[in-house]
């Protein structure tokens, strides 16, 4: 409801979606046959990497930042406080808490998917849906744990997120987000590993534009699956206490 | 298994005891332990009758024993946060309201009344000490279904949703439909002169007065077993205030609600409260009376 009463906001953020999608089609006019050899494995040219990778970091990428956005957000309304009031779970309050973000998440995906088809002309024929509703569903929930991890320390800290600067900024870079991993020096490539976006990613462009099924992707989908079983409830129980210690310090309503 | 007559009195004795405070499945507990030393004439079996009729029918209770709450230091957090040194709030206080009476609470700025509101609340975790709900301990939890708190302030409202909506949402995260939330809302908008236009304006375009009418009406939606009201007639003007008391004091006669009403106006206490605590520097005063 608050986010309706921003309707300029609203509008802006649509439009948004594509100037950004523009400037990628003529970087790859520019250089993108210079990227061929890092891309030959995905079978796709260097702007329907980037624009399906962007779509999908867009995606995923509200549920790691918009639980720490969110619950600040509350924190500056003084309305956390009441609304933990109410006879509500801790996992259920955070789900609510972002659903609005997610929706429009998927209102801004299905714009991307609708350009890149009749806009950029992109060619999305040989996608394996099923193993790519596997990646979309493990790279959610694994996100969405960070996103959660990342929230304990605004319920704490109020200000300063370590959790959110870490992943803003370094998974664009090391994700394989705007540019295949393997472009990246060997050393580094060795922190890519260590973040759950470079496996999401890399299994979302082989199942998209090489159509790669669940045998081809059991690596990545297996580190999926072992980031979601371990970031899940590890994130509910951080957030619990984070809940509790809040509670315990009388610092809920504070900002 | 023959008992003495004057065996036989202690066990009544600690019957009845036991049947004034212990939870339900404690005393049957108890109970049947009792009933295995069985007075001649089947007298456990009447104990137990008696101490079950007697729990089902004991009204409910919140009690607050010996609690203590100390606003910490961040300690090790000092880095990341601005450091404070630690702030005592309550030293020790005990209370209980029974349902269908109005405790007063006043006190001097800083002696512990608002902390001790939202202890009971279930919104701030004491130190020390336990709270009881219906003679069973309660956490946190428990206590946010059972009680509502309405403070002063504006704060805790979505600014640019209109008061209606506030109220929307906050009836709906108590679990209550669109439908109950209008009727409740009719049930106390004529006592707190809710005004039609106040309910469809933006929260941030209302008046303090006004803000202050809803954030009671919030609380009062949830229909709570433990009303807690923090300097509840603050920004009112003197009909409003005067119809809220009314409507307060009706609440707690017609509907059994235990109510907590914090003020520092003594004429407002004696109108309103069947008895009045005070606190101060985190104790109830030598002063307070308790009937």
């Amino acid at each position: 409801m608050t986010e309706k009463s921003y309707k300029l906001s609203f509008a802006l953020g649509a439009v948004s979606t594509f100037t950004g999608m523009a400037v990628f089609y003529f970087i790859d006019k520019l250089f993108g046959r210079s990227l061929s050899p890092y891309l030959s494995e995905y079978g796709s040219g260097y702007f329907a990497y980037v624009f399906t990778a962007t779509a999908f970091f867009g995606y995923i990428g509200a549920g790691a930042g918009s639980y720490a956005e969110r619950l600040r957000a509350e924190q500056l309304q003084g309305t956390l406080e009441a609304s933990l009031s109410a006879p509500v779970k801790p996992a259920v309050f955070l789900a609510a808490l972002t659903a609005w973000n997610f929706l429009f998440a998927t209102f801004e995906l299905a714009l991307y998917v609708l350009a890149g088809v009749f806009v950029f002309k992109l060619d999305f024929s040989a996608a394996n849906f099923p193993a790519l509703a596997a990646v979309f569903l493990l790279s959610a929930v694994s996100f969405a744990a960070l996103g959660i991890l990342s929230s304990c320390f605004i319920l704490l800290f109020k200000r300063g997120n370590p959790a959110a600067w870490v992943l803003n900024n370094f998974e664009g870079l090391l994700g394989g987000v705007y540019f295949p991993v393997a472009v990246l020096p060997f050393w580094l490539q060795w922190f890519s590993k260590l973040l759950p976006i470079t496996y999401s990613v890399r299994a979302l462009e082989l199942a998209l534009h090489k159509g790669a099924g669940f045998a081809e992707l059991r690596s990545e989908l297996l580190i999926l699956l072992f980031f979601s079983l371990t970031l899940a409830p590890l994130s509910v129980m951080a957030f619990k206490s984070a809940l509790k210690k809040a509670r315990k310090d009388g610092t809920m309503g504070q900002y | 298994m023959f008992w003495p007559r004057r065996a036989r009195q202690k066990a009544l004795w600690m019957a009845d005891a036991l049947t004034a405070s212990e939870p339900l499945y404690t005393y049957y507990i108890k109970s049947i332990y009792m009933s295995a030393f069985q007075p001649p004439g089947g007298r456990g079996r009447i104990l137990q009758i008696r101490g079950i009729i007697g729990i089902i029918i004991r009204q409910m209770l919140i009690e607050a024993l010996n609690i203590r709450k100390t606003y910490p230091s961040p300690g090790w957090l000092s880095f990341f946060v601005r450091a404070k040194k630690e702030t005592p709030a309550l030293a020790g206080v005990s209370l209980s309201l029974s349902p269908g009476t109005i405790t007063g609470l006043t006190g001097p700025n800083g002696a512990g009344k608002s902390t001790l509101l939202r202890i009971l609340a279930g919104r701030l975790l004491p130190d020390y000490g336990e709270i009881r709900l219906n003679g069973l301990r309660t956490d946190d939890t428990g206590l946010r279904t059972a009680t509502a708190l309405a403070e002063t302030g504006a704060r805790s409202f979505y600014q640019r949703l209109s008061a209606r909506e506030n109220l929307d949402f906050f009836g709906t995260i108590y679990g209550l439909s669109r439908a109950e939330i209008r009727e409740r809302i009719g049930s106390f908008a004529q006592a707190l002169h809710l005004r039609d236009e106040d309910l469809s304006k933006r929260f941030d375009a209302l008046s303090e007065g006004a803000a202050q009418k809803f954030s009671l009406a919030r609380a009062l939606l949830r229909r709570p077993s433990v009303l807690l009201l923090d300097e509840p007639a603050r920004n009112l003007d003197h009909e409003s205030a005067d119809a809220f008391r009314a409507f307060i004091k009706n609440l707690a006669a017609g509907e059994g609600v235990a109510v907590v009403y914090v003020s520092h106006n003594p004429a407002e206490l004696a109108e309103v409260c069947a008895r009045t605590l005070g606190i101060k520097e985190g104790r109830l005063t030598a002063g307070s009376t308790i009937p």
